[in-house]
């Protein structure tokens, strides 16, 4: 028994290694000065520790407005997300109405249509209604682009609710809109707040849109602020900094997956997963 | 499904659908058609006005475009070496934290991290850590003498690709395993204990109990993972830029340089909706798979 448990443990020593070593390293090269960056050999433990660049980025850029902004736009496109996906999905498993699965396999394929392609259309439409460097620029399109999978995987968990119950709040006298508010959505949580994860860290991180879609300075996101972090010379290029930003702002998500981990695998579980 | 309701309270149920709808048209729906309006013309943002209608001639120009066929070879390798490599690593080190030993939520977390991480982020570190002259792999790999001097790893275009891929999969990889965790949890283990008790080994539980029961798991991971692989653009745009000698340039990124950097907007259209069509032909195979399994 005490072989297969150090076996068990050497695996997942190994991969936890292979995750954590460029983890390690942001870390590390996070308390220590830009020019460490640029040894050779690579330093592999702390020398010097300094706070210069959690406290110079917020000189550099302002980090604290870009997370803000990221703040806003990640939230409204993750609520927006689930209260449509959610009532989508519900309309969809109590209508069984010709249609249904194309309905459903049409916005699944409507997701696959690739992001970066759909950027100049995107912003040429929302450049004509002057909708550039507003919130809502983001806000629509992550919404787009999360509503397929929160559908589909909220449409399977409702399928999955006993019949029983439902039949009950008829008896009961329940809208269905009440049926979708009283007894759906609570009943529905464990699945809510998976997508709700899901969806909230692909916005979060985003890229492409945000960049292209707030050209003003003052409504970057925080993954394009930090991109755009640059030194005056190659080699002043602020290294220490940028990581220092990635990881504050990466911090959130991790405290999120690390809180919310079982969670998340107990929402997918009794949704598409189980099919 | 549920006959209880009333007719017109079912009617109700028809305007659940309508913020879905009306958002999707209004930013999925009618920039596809601009698209595809866009595909048809030639059209170069140096000259926005004169747009003559050219029909089909620009996604024949990409059919008989070498470069073109070479994106596509990029991406399918890109495609089915990362999906591959995330689905075999995905199974394993779920398995592995299936097991009920001490300390398994913290190392589940830990494994789970990169995920967090945005691909910015991500590919900025595999950036650095590939790095010629000061790069944590150079100085790795020198210090256990197993390379003799310092290799600029991403001057090859094709040790890039799989450079870049490993980056890639370091990302992705605790998506799957979330999947696989989500898909093993409701494994009954009387199961297993069933199959002990009838002689199975280790291998042969994982072939004949596990992955029959992980099959719709894994091809819902494969069809999401590989549409994403596909149209993989983040990751080749921060740490190569498509380079070099266009070794990483995958067909998302070829479309990008000719809207945005050729500034070609009928080109970069009509590749656009060759790439969909490619997905799309992808998306039917596999949901035709998963109707066919999932249900049990």
């Amino acid at each position: 028994m005490m072989n297969r448990n150090f076996k068990i443990y050497l695996g997942v020593g190994l991969m936890a290694l292979y995750c954590l070593f460029p983890i390690y390293f942001l870390v590390l090269y996070s308390f220590e000065p830009s020019e460490a960056a640029y040894h050779s050999p690579p330093v592999f433990y702390p020398i010097a520790f300094t706070f210069s660049n959690y406290t110079g980025v917020f000189k550099s850029i302002p980090l604290a407005r870009y997370a803000l902004n990221s703040i806003i736009v990640a939230t409204s496109a993750t609520f927006l997300t689930l209260l449509f996906g959610s009532m989508a999905a519900y309309g969809v498993s109590v209508l069984k109405f010709r249609g249904r699965d194309l309905f459903l396999n049409s916005l699944i394929l409507l997701g696959f249509f690739p992001a970066a392609t759909m950027i100049f259309p995107i912003y040429k439409m929302f450049s004509d209604i002057n909708l550039l460097n507003n919130y809502l620029a983001l806000i629509l399109p992550y919404t787009v682009g999360g509503l397929p999978l929160t559908t589909w995987v909220m449409a399977t968990y409702f399928e999955n609710i006993p019949k029983d119950l439902l039949d009950a709040a008829s008896v009961d006298g329940l809208s269905i809109g009440g049926t979708y508010a009283k007894i759906m959505i609570p009943l529905s949580l464990p699945a809510l707040s998976t997508v709700a994860i899901l969806d909230f860290i692909a916005f979060w991180n985003e890229f492409i849109y945000a960049l292209t879609f707030m050209p003003d300075s003052n409504m970057r996101t925080v993954t394009v602020g930090i991109s755009l972090i640059s030194g005056r010379f190659t080699y002043q290029y602020p290294w220490g900094q940028i990581i220092a930003a990635a990881l504050m702002v990466t911090i959130p998500l991790v405290i999120m997956v690390f809180v919310a981990q079982e969670k998340i695998i107990s929402g997918l579980t009794a949704g598409a997963v189980k099919g | 499904m549920w006959k209880v309701f009333r007719k017109e309270e079912v009617k109700f149920a028809y305007w659940l659908l309508i913020p879905t709808l009306v958002v999707l048209i209004l930013i999925i729906a009618y920039p596809i058609v601009d698209t595809f309006y866009l595909s048809l013309h030639r059209y170069y943002l140096t000259r926005p006005h004169f747009r003559p209608f050219i029909g089909f001639k620009n996604y024949l120009y990409f059919l008989q475009d070498e470069e073109f066929w070479a994106s596509i070879k990029r991406t399918l390798y890109f495609m089915s070496v990362s999906v591959a490599l995330e689905l075999v690593f995905g199974i394993l080190i779920a398995l592995l934290l299936m097991q009920k030993v001490k300390g398994m939520g913290l190392l589940k977390t830990l494994i789970i991290l990169p995920w967090a991480v945005p691909t910015i982020v991500n590919g900025a570190i595999w950036k650095w850590i590939y790095n010629a002259d000061y790069g944590a792999l150079n100085g790795l790999l020198y210090r256990l003498g197993i390379i003799s001097k310092y290799k600029a790893w991403l001057a090859d275009p094709f040790t890039a690709l799989n450079f870049v891929i490993i980056a890639d999969i370091w990302h992705t990889t605790p998506f799957v395993i979330i999947v696989m965790l989500a898909a093993l949890t409701t494994v009954p283990d009387s199961l297993y204990e069933a199959a002990k008790i009838d002689g199975a080994g280790a291998v042969r539980r994982f072939f004949s109990v596990t992955l029959p029961l992980l099959t719709p798991a894994i091809l819902v991971a494969l069809v999401i993972r590989t549409v994403e692989a596909f149209r993989v653009f983040d990751i080749i745009y921060v740490i190569t830029r498509g380079g070099p000698a266009n070794g990483t340039q995958v067909i998302a990124y070829q479309a990008y340089l000719e809207t945005f950097s050729y500034l070609h907007l009928g080109k970069g259209s009509a590749l656009s909706f060759i790439i969909s069509i490619f997905i799309m032909v992808l998306a039917v195979i596999y949901i035709k798979l998963l109707y066919n399994k999932v249900e049990y």
